[in-house]
């Protein structure tokens, strides 16, 4: 091998190496890349699947609102028990009950022992008195008061002939906004 | 008697027989052209199907490695219709009440003539059901409701 030969071996071996060189670098980066395109590309997928998602509450939100807002009329506010005690009375005088209001309490909202959130209670309690049709006509106006509540004790009393006292204690359950 | 000598001058002659003709052209442009040619292509198609793998297994691999989760946000129509559909028909019976409608029986126990007063409880005729009210207040923009009972 003469040395021209030598010299065109050691600049083809020179220029071999460069190259593997340059392509060992772009294969090395476009790996990096690869790497972080999919972590883009797993972002994006989760921006979109939230997007999709406040879309879908958005549009849950618009389709619901007449049935949230006939939802919410159903659970009474604390500050209106003494607007709820005075219908009632003025119901009681409709009904032709004689109407004393015997509890009034609020137990605040909070948490339950496993953890769970109880909403706040109205107790209200009601003796009433009269004769039995109205007692029973009361009674029933009671029971279907558009609130959401639980009746937790009745009682009746005959007291006469034709009068009855009673007495109705219930929950009431109280809205939080 | 064949010797060893013999026989290695008879396998010379055999194989100096085989080379033939000996080639005395130092350069053969032709041939070294079509070889480095070759090399070349074979060269050109390993390095195309190294690069169509790596795309194929690069492609692959972004494709499984890409999960979109899909969130579905919960919400019981059922039941909401059912406890619209249940104050609403209360809503209706109160109304009949304050109006002066009829009134439903309550079972009240036995009427007793004797002058001593008889303690019953009764239970409420309607069972009402528990409404299932998700903690969470979602609705903070919401207006307030009118106060009072709605007939």
């Amino acid at each position: 091998m003469n040395k021209k030969s030598s010299t065109f071996l050691i600049i083809s071996f020179v220029c071999f190496c460069i190259t593997v060189g340059i392509f060992s670098y772009i294969l090395y980066d476009v790996s990096n890349q690869s790497v972080r395109l999919a972590e883009s590309r797993q972002l994006i997928s989760e921006h979109i699947a939230k997007e999709a998602a406040y879309n879908s509450v958005q549009n849950l939100l618009t389709s619901t609102k007449d049935d949230r807002e006939q939802i919410k009329k159903l659970f009474i506010e604390e500050k209106e028990a003494i607007t709820f005690i005075s219908d009632i009375e003025q119901n009681a005088k409709i009904v032709g009950v004689v109407l004393t209001t015997n509890e009034l309490s609020v137990t605040p909202s909070g948490m339950d022992p496993n953890g769970v959130a109880t909403p706040g209670l109205l107790t209200v309690g009601f003796g009433f008195s009269g004769s039995k049709n109205a007692v029973e006509q009361f009674l029933a106006l009671l029971e279907n008061i558009p609130y959401h509540k639980k009746l937790t004790g009745v009682s009746f009393v005959k007291t006469d002939t034709n009068s009855w006292n009673a007495s109705v204690t219930m929950q009431l359950t109280l809205r939080y906004d | 008697m064949i010797e060893t000598k013999d026989i290695k001058k008879m396998v010379a002659h055999i194989v100096r027989r085989d080379k033939g003709i000996a080639d005395t052209n130092i350069m053969h442009p032709s041939r070294e052209w079509f070889t480095g040619l070759t090399l070349a292509i074979l060269i050109v198609i390993l390095g195309s199907w190294f690069c169509w793998y790596l795309y194929s297994a690069q492609t692959l691999k972004m494709q499984a490695e890409v999960t979109v989760v899909e969130s579905v946000v919960p919400y019981q129509a059922v039941v909401v219709k059912n406890a619209l559909d249940l104050f609403t028909a209360k809503q209706k019976r109160f109304a009949e009440i304050v109006s002066g409608g009829s009134t439903p029986q309550i079972p009240v126990g036995e009427e007793s003539a004797t002058s001593t007063p008889e303690i019953t409880t009764a239970e409420p005729e309607v069972a009402v059901p528990e409404l299932i009210i998700d903690p969470p207040p979602l609705f903070s923009d919401e207006e307030a409701p009118s106060a009072g009972l709605a007939p």
